[in-house]
């Protein structure tokens, strides 16, 4: 993996860390990343975006914390072999309220019934 | 078309600190005009008051006027409408001023075009030499000669009006000619191309203390001219000249090609000085008389209070450059005092006291023995051998003084330092010229003037020792000498 | 005054300064500062036009006397500092102007004569990567030259502390990158502890761990940059609630319709205040720019 596949936007409302974390769970669930590739070290990716070495650990060890990474002794951090499941289904459910929430919020704003919302979110997930 | 705008235009563009001296030079110089023309000399009472006047319009159409080209220059730059037109109804007004009005009151002595040709003559030359560059400028020098190239007959003769009237209406020509070359083309950044009027605002600039000037002036020297440095053994084990050359200016060790390379221009000027000199006086003086005249006891006076000068500006210098250094936070500063091992191991405070004063010290020792060597040829005793040891010694704790005001924090305001080398400049040289001249009064007046003299330097060195105390423990004060003033 | 700014040698701090106090011509600069800077750490010092920033940093280095506290660089006071400590420690001044005499080559030269760990390869390799004519007087170099020769005599004595002013100033963004990604990496592998003090917001998301609003001369608030985005937000609250704002909140604006913004932060449990939940009011993220605006207004 290239360092120049994560994109770094400082002036977002989330840390840096979580945007790392978010683009290595979503380039990991898109299949861009596979099993067991090895990824860039700390240096590589902060001098290319030239950001704190720190945020890029410890972005890292909470990607490595929430199972997506694990640490090969001597070469550095590799995509997790080991599926998410091993991981409790309520745990990864955790992990999506974020969106949910925002996905309440924008449909009550737009005063949308709930039932029309939850027949698309079926649909969706049924694809 | 405010008629009060166009009064007013000349006197916002004259720099604030020489505006009243300007107006006072000039309203002193207007009325002794009128006074010598009612109540002078009975021959030529017109002529004694022309030429004062003619004094009184050289200054001002040399140093206020031509501020009016620099306010043009500025509102054709920021795009403001009217300047133009009010400055230049501004100076069609104060030629009227200046040389109409006396014109007419000069009608009952019979001489009034020969008068106003003079003051034009004087007003169109003054303006001209400020606007042209500062290499022609210098051909002002040459005026003298004048007389004999152009034949201009003396005033009274009749034919005067005429050559003369000539003379103006040329140099006229040539004011208006250069004021639009200067609108429409560039300024130039060399000294010595850019008009007078720009080289004297930009010097004046510098002595405010504006400490753009130098940065300035180094930018703009020909690379040959610049400074080749030696850096050979700089480091923490030389720590004097590791400091000279954070310093800078006269302080920076050169190789020796660099130093040959910036004696040229002081050769140069040498060479054209003694050119113009030649030009001058061409043939009036013969110049195998030349040695005779330098070297003869006559001649001493001159040498005697040159030499007090030059030890003056040693130290003067000196400080300029210090103070320079010591003014500006983002420059040397910061780099001497986080520079590890500057001091070498000992006190940086003795080190660079030391480094500061080694250079000058031993230029004022040059200009000593020189003087003593001149003065043993011409055989001169040892009073005025003891007061060319006054004049070295005085300038050396000057110098100190000083620089323990400008490093420990208690520098002098510049009014107070102009005020000092106007004192140390009157008493210098009055300490060299006066042995000389001393072997020809009678012993009373001696006498009085040694008490004089004895009770001025006595005033000036508790003055310098106060001072240099004051600075000497602002100095210990303070834990390390490179903080800014 | 050691022993209460900490001990030299490896436990201190590699810049410290406690109540620092400081007036220039009648105005207070600074009044009564206390900052402590982790090794390791990239500090971002973010403040108005005459807050007071680059006093700040010269009396922590002891290039002034401020009226009264004390700073300490490595564990030594900062007035008097030992050459072992110079050595360690490398300042960038905003706009640097010295040895102005001298050419690129030349100041690289005679600066480097006074480091131990001088990293003449790197001045070199710099100035010939970033096209700065290494023989020119440096009078003549541009200011964004200028800036970059005194980065470059900064980095390459390879300092434990960088403390730079307003670096970035006069770069344009190609060259900022470059700078940002010099401080990351050296921040990273050799573990300097880095001081700057910027404008531009960006920058020090990016590459500072830490940030430091300096106000007015008071340290207004000071925390790791990752938690100024997690910890504060703003709460927008409509007019017919107003009344229910809590008490404590960094700023407080009223609109023209009644409502009121004000900066609140998280409590303890991490809970935003309690008026959030109320019908019709917001919390929004507030990114570091947006922060430094409400605060400093």
């Amino acid at each position: 993996m290239d360092a120049s596949l994560l994109t770094v936007q400082p002036a977002a409302p989330e840390p840096i860390y979580r945007q790392i974390v978010e683009q290595l769970r979503r380039l990991i669930a898109g299949g861009q990343l596979v099993a067991g590739e090895l990824l860039p070290s700390v240096r590589e990716v902060a001098g290319f975006h030239a950001i704190n070495p720190m945020t890029v650990s410890r972005a890292y060890g909470l990607a490595e914390s929430e199972g997506l990474l694990e640490r090969l002794r001597g070469k550095g951090m590799v995509v997790a072999s080991t599926r998410r499941s091993s991981q409790s289904a309520s745990h990864r459910l955790s992990l999506l309220e974020p969106q949910m929430q925002a996905l309440v919020r924008h449909a009550g704003e737009l005063e949308l019934p709930s039932e029309l919302v939850l027949r698309r979110l079926a649909s969706l997930l049924n694809k | 078309m405010n008629a009060y705008r166009i009064l007013l235009a000349p006197w916002i563009a004259t720099p604030r600190s020489t505006r009243w001296l300007l107006v006072a030079a000039s309203t002193l110089l207007v009325v002794t005009a009128v006074l010598v023309a009612i109540l002078g000399h009975p021959a030529h009472p017109w002529l004694l008051g022309a030429i004062v006047l003619g004094l009184g319009n050289g200054l001002w159409w040399a140093l206020v006027m031509p501020n009016g080209l620099l306010l043009v220059l500025a509102a054709r730059r920021l795009a403001l409408p009217g300047i133009t037109r009010d400055v230049v109804l501004g100076m069609l007004l104060y030629a009227i001023l200046w040389i109409a009005v006396p014109m007419l009151l000069h009608l009952p002595s019979g001489h009034v075009l020969a008068f106003a040709v003079v003051q034009i003559l004087v007003a169109a030359a003054a303006m001209l030499y400020m606007l042209l560059p500062a290499y022609l400028g210098i051909l002002f020098c040459l005026l003298p000669v004048l007389q004999r190239v152009v034949a201009l007959p003396a005033i009274e003769d009749p034919r005067f009006v005429f050559r003369g009237g000539a003379l103006a209406l040329v140099l006229l020509l040539l004011l208006v000619w250069r004021w639009h070359q200067l609108l429409h083309g560039e300024i130039h950044a060399t000294r010595w191309r850019t008009p007078t009027l720009i080289n004297l605002r930009r010097n004046f600039r510098r002595e405010q203390g504006d400490p753009l000037t130098d940065i300035a002036a180094l930018r703009n020297r020909p690379a040959w001219l610049t400074a080749r440095v030696d850096l050979r053994g700089v480091g923490a084990r030389a720590p004097v000249k590791s400091l000279r050359v954070a310093l800078g200016g006269a302080y920076l060790p050169q190789t020796m090609a660099g130093r040959l390379y910036r004696l040229i221009p002081a050769v140069l000027a040498l060479l054209v000085a003694a050119l113009f000199l030649f030009v001058i006086t061409m043939g009036d003086v013969d110049p195998s008389q030349l040695p005779h005249y330098l070297f003869s006891r006559d001649g001493f006076p001159i040498e005697g209070w040159m030499f007090a000068v030059l030890s003056l500006v040693v130290p003067m210098a000196t400080i300029e450059l210090l103070l320079l250094r010591w003014g500006r936070v983002n420059a040397e500063l910061p780099l001497l005092a986080l520079l590890p091992g500057l001091s070498g191991g000992g006190d940086i405070k003795r080190v660079l006291l030391r480094t500061a004063v080694q250079r000058p010290a031993a230029w004022l020792v040059l200009l000593l023995l020189l003087g003593w060597l001149l003065a043993a040829g011409l055989g001169f005793g040892w009073p005025v051998a003891l007061a060319m040891l006054a004049v070295a010694l005085g300038c050396l704790a000057y110098l100190c003084a000083m620089l323990l005001g400008i490093f420990g924090g208690t520098p002098l305001s510049s009014f107070g330092r102009g005020l000092l080398m106007a004192v140390l400049f009157v008493l210098l040289s009055l300490t060299v010229v006066l042995p000389v001249l001393w072997q020809d009064w009678s012993a009373p007046a001696v006498a009085r003037t040694h008490a004089a003299l004895g009770v001025s330097w006595l005033a000036l060195a508790s003055f310098l020792l106060w001072f240099g105390h004051r600075g000497w423990s602002g100095l210990r004060r303070r834990p390390h000498p490179f903080m800014p003033n | 005054m050691n022993a209460v700014l900490g001990e030299s040698g490896l436990g201190a701090p590699p810049l410290a300064a406690r109540g620092l106090t400081h007036c220039y011509e009648g105005s207070n600069v600074l009044c009564g500062i206390d900052l402590e800077l982790a090794p390791g750490s990239v500090l971002g010092l973010i403040g108005r036009n005459g807050a007071g920033k680059s006093t700040l940093i010269r009396a922590m280095l002891g290039l002034l006397e401020p009226l009264s506290g004390a700073a300490c660089v490595f564990g030594e006071p900062a007035l008097k500092l030992s050459d072992a400590a110079k050595a360690r420690l490398a300042y960038v001044p905003q706009q640097p102007e010295a040895l102005a005499w001298l050419s690129a080559q030349q100041m690289l030269d005679y600066v480097g004569r006074f480091y131990a760990r001088w990293d003449k390869a790197f001045a070199k390799n710099a100035l010939q990567r970033w096209e700065i004519p290494a023989n020119k007087v440096m009078a003549k170099l541009s200011p964004g030259e200028r800036q970059r020769v005194d980065l470059i005599r900064a980095l390459a004595s390879q300092p434990e502390l960088l403390v730079l002013d307003e670096p970035a100033a006069a770069l344009d963004p190609v060259a900022r990158r470059e700078l940002l990604r010099e401080i990351a990496l050296r921040a990273g592998e050799a573990g300097a502890t880095v001081l700057f003090s910027t404008h531009i917001v960006s920058d020090l998301e990016r590459v500072a761990s830490e940030v430091a609003f300096l106000h007015r001369g008071k340290l207004l608030m000071r925390c790791s940059v990752d938690e100024t985005k997690e910890r504060y937000g703003r709460l927008r609250l409509p007019a017919r609630f107003a009344s229910f704002a809590p008490a404590q909140s960094l700023s407080r604006r009223r609109h023209d319709d009644g409502g009121l913004s004000l900066v609140v932060e998280r409590d303890t449990q991490g809970q935003w205040p309690e008026a959030a939940s109320l019908e019709g009011a917001r919390v929004d993220a507030l990114g570091l720019e947006d922060l430094f605006v409400e605060i400093a207004e």
